[in-house]
């Protein structure tokens, strides 16, 4: 049940979409629904909410959007299943018309100048970057990827990209790419300071603009890439993961402490700056 | 009939709203993020979030928790203060064609009186809600309607205050809410709102603790819908023609018409907002497609005509008088 309401282009709107496709990524799953008067507005770091018919189960569950294809009016969802809800959801055959909610929330904010970016995410929260990186790569900025996670089932599958993409592997126990932790390659990305993206006197030389971050994934993360980007002054954006409600503002449930008070990530954020966030009152975030 | 021949109109006291339809405090926020899906003179009217006088931060996360057809919540009444809200939120919702219902909360009786006395002569204002059972206080001793004592102590407060119509905002957590409701109307109440949430808790069994930072919080939604048909049904029969603002759970056209039938005279959709930004103007629409296939010319000929259980089923009217 949609009401007819005059609205700017980039309000959220209250309708239905088709599940088109889906298949695995790793430990995940994709699913691709077409919903072209969500797609229109929608930009990284946004998310859709979806009403799931799990039994019991009231509310919609927030889902990052992880990328778009406008022409065709589809977007994708990375979903990993965590309980009822998305188990239900990701359980549903090709055809289904699921209600859903979006795009809502604040996105990435995107520089305007060229800029080196230094995208990072943990598990699925990199699906979201991925879209972001081709982004910011068609806008001419020079952007590394850094993905992390427990161990490489746990770890998003990239998919292959164009050249300009310089991809950071990394696991915990060290069963892909570089061991340790996904903040430990963004401390060394960060003190490359020569900007080795590019090559000789690569065109995308951006170095001497100084590193801009974006992360997205669980919170102890982003507490943790926010501290490192504060450390060496970088700016610094993320995309803030809690359990929500109403998912469109009005619940106070998300809440995330941020100076005297709480700010909600689903209207407020999901994307906040990350100087904004009170980390040492974060669960798991202080340090 | 057809939906234009029916009239959804009611009467809430002295209020007049063009259908029965309104928000359930702490369920709308400013009104602003709700505007982005419907249009708010589609509503009967808005119940705001309940104010406070000084700012309250409210409690820190995990703040919910969805539980079988329903949810647990511990907000802990995050508010900007009445001062801030008569600034900033109340003069945009006032331009909405839509009238205002101005929910207030205070931790003693002075409070409720200052909070009537901030609001009296503020324009934009329909009628006051005195939110007088917030489960998600510290002190239990201080769920004013917990008792017909502190019940009225409170209301009066705000009755002897101001001129506006006032509802007190009643818990299901008590043994006769019939006798608080009668507190209530006793010490100046327009009409009651009936029910807050019930307080209630979940564990997460593995980490062996509350699901809520807060430990226990409010319950709300379809499952605590029958309590609260339970509620307006023994209030409307114990106090008559007083108003009554039914909530708990309602979220379609069935379940307004449902409240109207035990003794409702407006309802509110709370926790179905979160499920459906758009339940609310869905029901709306819903109740005049009910009426019409129901040759019913009029909503409010329909409050309160639910009759007396069957015989053989008089269970219900046997443990009130108990």
């Amino acid at each position: 049940m949609t009401a007819t309401v005059e609205r700017d282009a980039s309000a959220p709107v209250v309708t239905t979409g088709t599940l088109v496709a889906r298949r695995p990524a790793g430990g995940y799953h994709v699913l691709t629904v077409a919903a072209p008067d969500v797609v229109d507005a929608a930009v990284p770091g946004q998310f859709v909410s979806v009403e799931v018919g799990a039994r019991g189960t009231l509310l919609r569950r927030p889902f990052a959007i992880a990328g778009v294809d406008r022409a065709a009016g589809l977007l994708d969802l990375v979903i990993a299943v965590v309980g009822r809800g998305s188990g239900w959801l990701v359980a549903r055959p090709v055809s289904t018309t699921v209600a859903l909610t979006g795009p809502l929330g604040t996105g990435f904010a995107v520089p305007g100048a060229p800029t080196r970016c230094l995208l990072v995410g943990g598990g699925y929260g990199v699906a979201a970057l991925v879209w972001l990186a081709g982004r910011l790569v068609g806008a001419g900025h020079a952007v590394e990827l850094l993905s992390g996670a427990r161990s490489a089932a746990a770890l998003y599958p990239v998919p292959p990209q164009e050249d300009a993409l310089a991809l950071h592997e990394v696991t915990e126990d060290g069963s892909r790419g570089r061991t340790g932790l996904v903040t430990d390659v963004l401390v060394d990305r960060l003190a490359d300071t020569d900007d080795a993206i590019g090559g000789e006197g690569g065109r995308r030389r951006a170095g001497g603009r100084g590193a801009m971050v974006f992360a997205c994934g669980p919170m102890p993360m982003l507490a943790a890439v926010a501290w490192v980007a504060a450390a060496r002054g970088r700016p610094c954006q993320v995309a803030v993961e809690e359990h929500m409600g109403c998912s469109v503002g009005v619940c106070m449930t998300c809440v995330v402490p941020a100076g005297r008070g709480y700010v909600r990530a689903c209207i407020d954020g999901p994307v906040l700056d990350a100087t904004r966030v009170d980390w040492a009152q974060v669960e798991g975030g202080g340090r | 009939m057809s939906t234009s021949d029916v009239d959804l109109a009611v009467d809430l006291g002295p209020l007049r709203l063009r259908n029965p339809v309104v928000t359930a405090s702490g369920c709308f926020a400013s009104g602003r993020e709700m505007a982005r899906f419907f249009d708010l003179s589609r509503l009967g009217a808005v119940v705001t979030k309940s104010v406070t006088l000084e700012p309250r931060i409210g409690l820190p996360p995990p703040r919910m928790a969805e539980t079988a057809s329903g949810m647990l919540n511990a907000i802990g009444l995050q508010n900007p203060g009445v001062d801030a809200w008569v600034e900033h939120d109340l003069p945009w919702l006032a331009a909405q064609d839509v009238p205002v219902v101005a929910s207030i909360a205070g931790r003693t009786i002075d409070e409720y009186g200052l909070l009537a006395k901030r609001l009296r002569d503020v324009p934009g204002i329909a009628a006051l809600e005195v939110n007088i059972s917030c489960p998600n206080v510290e002190d239990r001793g201080i769920v004013f309607a917990c008792r017909t004592g502190a019940t009225g102590d409170a209301i009066a407060a705000v009755t002897s205050t101001v001129d506006l119509p006032v509802f007190a905002k009643l818990t299901p957590d008590v043994t006769d809410i019939a006798g608080i409701a009668a507190a209530a109307v006793d010490a100046g109440a327009t009409g009651v709102s009936l029910i807050n949430t019930l307080l209630g808790m979940a564990i997460d069994v593995e980490a062996r603790r509350p699901k809520l930072a807060a430990g226990t919080g409010g319950l709300s939604g379809p499952a605590v819908k029958p309590v609260a048909i339970r509620a307006v049904h023994q209030v409307h029969r114990a106090l008559g023609q007083v108003p009554i603002i039914g909530i708990g759970g309602a979220r379609t056209a069935e379940d307004v018409i449902e409240f109207v039938m035990a003794g409702a005279s407006a309802v509110a959709i709370g926790t179905a907002t979160f499920a459906d930004p758009c339940a609310i103007p869905g029901a709306v629409d819903g109740l005049a497609d009910w009426l019409a296939h129901h040759d019913e010319p009029s909503l409010a000929g329909l409050r309160g005509v639910v009759g007396s259980p069957a015989a053989g089923a008089r269970l219900g009217e046997d443990t009130h008088e108990a």
